[in-house]
């Protein structure tokens, strides 16, 4: 954050400067539209960056001058050579205000009263600070459950909502039983895609009060008519019962609210009936309770066959599906995507099942640190956060080593010697913070410490000797700490005394690349090294783009692709050195068709998807692109275990297979050829 | 596929945080400086999932983007985030019947700016 406080004072000292200039305009034409506005631009500008790079004092000053011009935009008020003798004093204390000590400087927050007090005998309203909304969950674990009726506009779509997602949103609060309304859908012929046809009533029961619920739909409030009713303080969606007589009533168009409270009501009657024999029932539950039995040990075999099975019920899917379309038989449409359902679930069961924490792995680094401080007479506080994050369980094994590595180096050589560190100014104890979390498909995990970070310039100095790096061409921050994972660039020469850091980075990258993974560095002098793994969830599926060479199927993962480009097979013929300039840039490609040897001629016109290769884009030329595909990876036999380029391969539903290409060994592979 | 967000905005710190943040998160990120400057990746041929914009910014503001992307036959769906503040009621409504799909209130941390994201991009 500390970067972008910089940024956000070189900005801000812009952006009073520029205020300055425009009220001085407005002196002389204080009925200038353009200037007018310009001024309030500048302000909320200040007022937004002010309070998102935690400087509160401009945000707080900013919000009501803003007010103020805002007004006069608008034409409820006018200019008076008061005000502009008050904006130019604002002027000078906003430039005091950025100043490092202006949370300290008693005359600097005087003065900001002072003028605050004159600012709001301008405007009507208190002076507010803008201020976070709390975030503090009050968690309320009595469960309720709520009726929602959500019918979208015909339009929504217009303006890029999906309600679906919004229904996504609601089962994520509890357990929710949707009811589909598509009545209003009209007959084949008629449908116009871009409008929106059916609504939903949704039960749900949650902990989650009612403002959580309304929240989902804060952006659509305008767009749907939406309503919110508390049925019941219990979780009554969970009584089957519920289900089976809402299912009776059902008209096919809306419940009625009678109708629900009728059920609700005769629900509780069967429940308050039988108090006597309650308190008995209560007593066996809590016994049953203590003796059930929550988790079961499972040979790691089985899982895998498990797995396996998943997989191929995967695949059988998708030929059902294939048919399925083909065939056109509704009721034949209405079981495969029965099947389908299902087939989803049991896929995210299953994986569910492979993930593990991470705990179990940094038992192991706490004690690695303590006996590495000690040999090193370092004394350092090792933090972990997020480690009931889970991954797969071979993935967790894949990471560990690395994980040992980075932390090995953060001791030798990232953290100073207690001496040291307290004559930098900081406590001799020094601090490493392993820190996971998932984001998306992928888990990150980073470690953290408070060292002495990596010697930039030393690093692009022996980088330069090595030339590694052009002599001439300055180079980026990030450019140079990328360097440490060139091979070579540590194993030559004693460079680990120096960076901290040369032990085999470019092993883990490599490593990392391996499980379609990735490692990223961030580091300051004097403050300390960041260093974050990413890794996928699971290595069994992989989201991929399928792509045709001839009559062969290839997948190539999704993460690794940058662009897709069409592009005649002419146009790549006629550069030279196989580098196309693809929006003037140079891209570097490879024919794979040649590369691969598949025998035959490209068509005309050809597809140049652009990978994502150590930061730079390389273009890899396939024939025509099938489209996305989720692809259930199975492992190669043992013959095939030396073709590095193919990490596995996958079934399609028409039982042809396709091979799931490893990118990153393609392009690594061919630039070495070619090189030679 | 990777989704590829534009993100518009004159302030060149509240870009960066946003071009961190969203390249972190693993999305593909196009940087606007003001209106204007983001009408040319809308040039038919560049895959934009998600736009999200400031409103005030010189040249052309952020209504005006939104119109002028809701107009364009190619993109006129995707969804449209916005940047604001909470005491700015009218203009939300503004950008909402322009045909923004909805926004970010400022000051926003990463994981506010990533969960209303979430609402609108999956």
């Amino acid at each position: 954050m500390d970067e972008f406080r910089k940024k956000f004072i070189e900005e801000a000292t812009d952006l009073i400067n520029a205020l300055e200039s425009s009220v001085l305009s407005l002196e002389n034409n204080a009925n200038d539209k353009e200037i007018i506005n310009e001024v309030f631009r500048i302000m909320h500008s200040l007022k937004g960056g002010g309070a998102m790079f935690g400087f509160l004092a401009i945000s707080e000053f900013t919000h009501n001058l803003e007010n103020i011009y805002d007004e006069i935009r608008t034409n409820k008020k006018s200019i008076t050579k008061d005000l502009l003798d008050i904006t130019f004093i604002s002027v000078d204390h906003l430039r005091n205000l950025i100043k490092s000590d202006a949370d300290t400087n008693q005359a600097v927050q005087n003065k900001q009263k002072e003028l605050l007090a004159k600012i709001s005998s301008y405007v009507n309203e208190k002076t507010e600070i803008v201020t976070e909304e709390n975030t503090a969950d009050e968690q309320n674990n009595n469960i309720s459950t709520y009726y929602i009726v959500f019918k979208p506009n015909k339009d929504i779509f217009d303006n890029g909502t999906n309600p679906l997602f919004l229904l996504d949103d609601i089962a994520k609060l509890g357990n929710s039983y949707p009811v589909v309304r598509a009545k209003d859908v009209p007959g084949i012929g008629a449908i116009d895609y871009t409008r929106c046809y059916i609504y939903w009533e949704i039960f749900l029961e949650t902990s989650q009060n009612e403002s959580e619920i309304s929240d989902i739909f804060m952006f659509v409030e305008d767009d749907c008519d939406l309503s919110v009713t508390k049925i019941s303080e219990t979780n009554t969606i969970s009584d089957l019962r519920f289900v089976e007589l809402l299912n009776d009533a059902d008209n096919g168009v809306i419940f009625e609210p009678e109708e629900i409270n009728a059920i609700i009501k005769s629900l509780k009657k069967v429940v308050e009936e039988p108090q006597s024999i309650q308190n008995a029932d209560d007593k066996i539950k809590k016994f049953s309770k203590e003796s059930e039995i929550t988790s079961i040990r499972i040979a790691t075999e089985k899982i895998d066959i498990y797995m396996n099975l998943v997989s191929e019920l995967v695949t059988a899917l998708a030929g059902l599906k294939l048919s399925t379309t083909r065939l056109a038989d509704p009721d034949l449409i209405e079981i495969t995507e029965n099947i389908e359902n299902i087939t989803d679930q049991i896929r995210d069961n299953a994986l569910s099942i492979t993930l593990i924490p991470i705990e179990n792995t940094v038992v192991r680094f706490r004690r690695l640190v303590r006996d590495l401080s000690a040999d090193f007479n370092k004394s350092i506080d090792f933090q972990t956060i997020g480690t009931d994050t889970t991954i797969d369980k071979t993935l967790l094994q894949i990471i560990t080593d690395p994980l040992m590595h980075i932390i090995r180096n953060s001791i030798d050589h990232g953290i100073e010697y207690p001496d040291q560190r307290v004559k930098n100014g900081k406590s001799p104890i020094g601090n490493i913070t392993l820190r996971a979390y998932r984001s998306g498909s992928n888990v990150h995990i980073e470690v953290e410490d408070d060292g002495k970070g990596l010697d930039v310039e030393r690093i692009m100095s022996k980088a330069k000797e090595k030339n590694f790096v052009s002599q001439e061409t300055p180079v980026s921050k990030a450019e140079a700490i990328k360097v440490i994972f060139h091979p070579g660039f540590s194993t030559v020469d004693k460079i680990t005394d120096i960076s901290g850091r040369g032990v085999g980075m470019d092993v883990l990258k490599r490593k990392m690349f391996d499980v379609r993974g990735d490692i990223y560095v961030e580091t300051e002098k004097n403050k300390g090294t960041k260093i974050t793994l990413k890794v996928p969830l699971t290595l069994s599926i992989v989201d991929g783009l399928l792509v045709t060479l001839r009559d062969k199927l290839y997948i190539i993962p999704l993460t690794s692709i940058a662009r897709i480009k069409d592009v005649t097979y002419k146009f790549l013929t006629e550069t030279s050195r196989n580098v196309a300039i693809i929006d003037n840039k140079q891209v570097p490609f490879y024919m794979l068709r040649d590369e691969l040897d598949i025998k035959g001629d490209y068509p005309e016109e050809v597809k140049f998807i652009m990978i994502k290769y150590e930061g730079k884009h390389v273009g890899l030329v396939f024939d025509t692109i099938i489209g996305e595909y989720q692809a259930v990876l199975k492992p190669l036999g043992k013959l095939y275990k030396k073709h590095e380029i193919i990490s596995g391969a996958s079934i399609l539903g028409n039982g042809k297979v396709a091979l799931v290409l490893d990118t990153n060994k393609i392009i690594q592979k061919f630039s070495e050829t070619s090189n030679q | 596929m990777v989704k590829t967000i534009l993100i518009v905005d004159d302030s060149e710190s509240i870009r960066e945080v946003v071009h961190f943040t969203l390249e972190n998160a693993g999305y593909n990120v196009l940087v606007g400086i003001d209106g204007k400057d983001a009408l040319k990746y809308f040039d038919g041929k560049t895959q934009i999932d998600l736009l999200i914009t400031d409103l005030y910014m010189p040249n052309m503001d952020g209504i005006e983007l939104i119109k002028s992307v809701r107009a364009n036959e190619e993109y006129k769906r995707i969804p449209i985030l916005f940047l604001t503040t909470e005491s700015q009621r009218e203009k939300k409504l503004e950008a909402k019947d322009a045909g923004a799909t909805g926004w970010i209130i400022k000051p926003f941390v990463p994981a506010k700016l990533l969960s209303a994201l979430n609402k609108v991009l999956r």
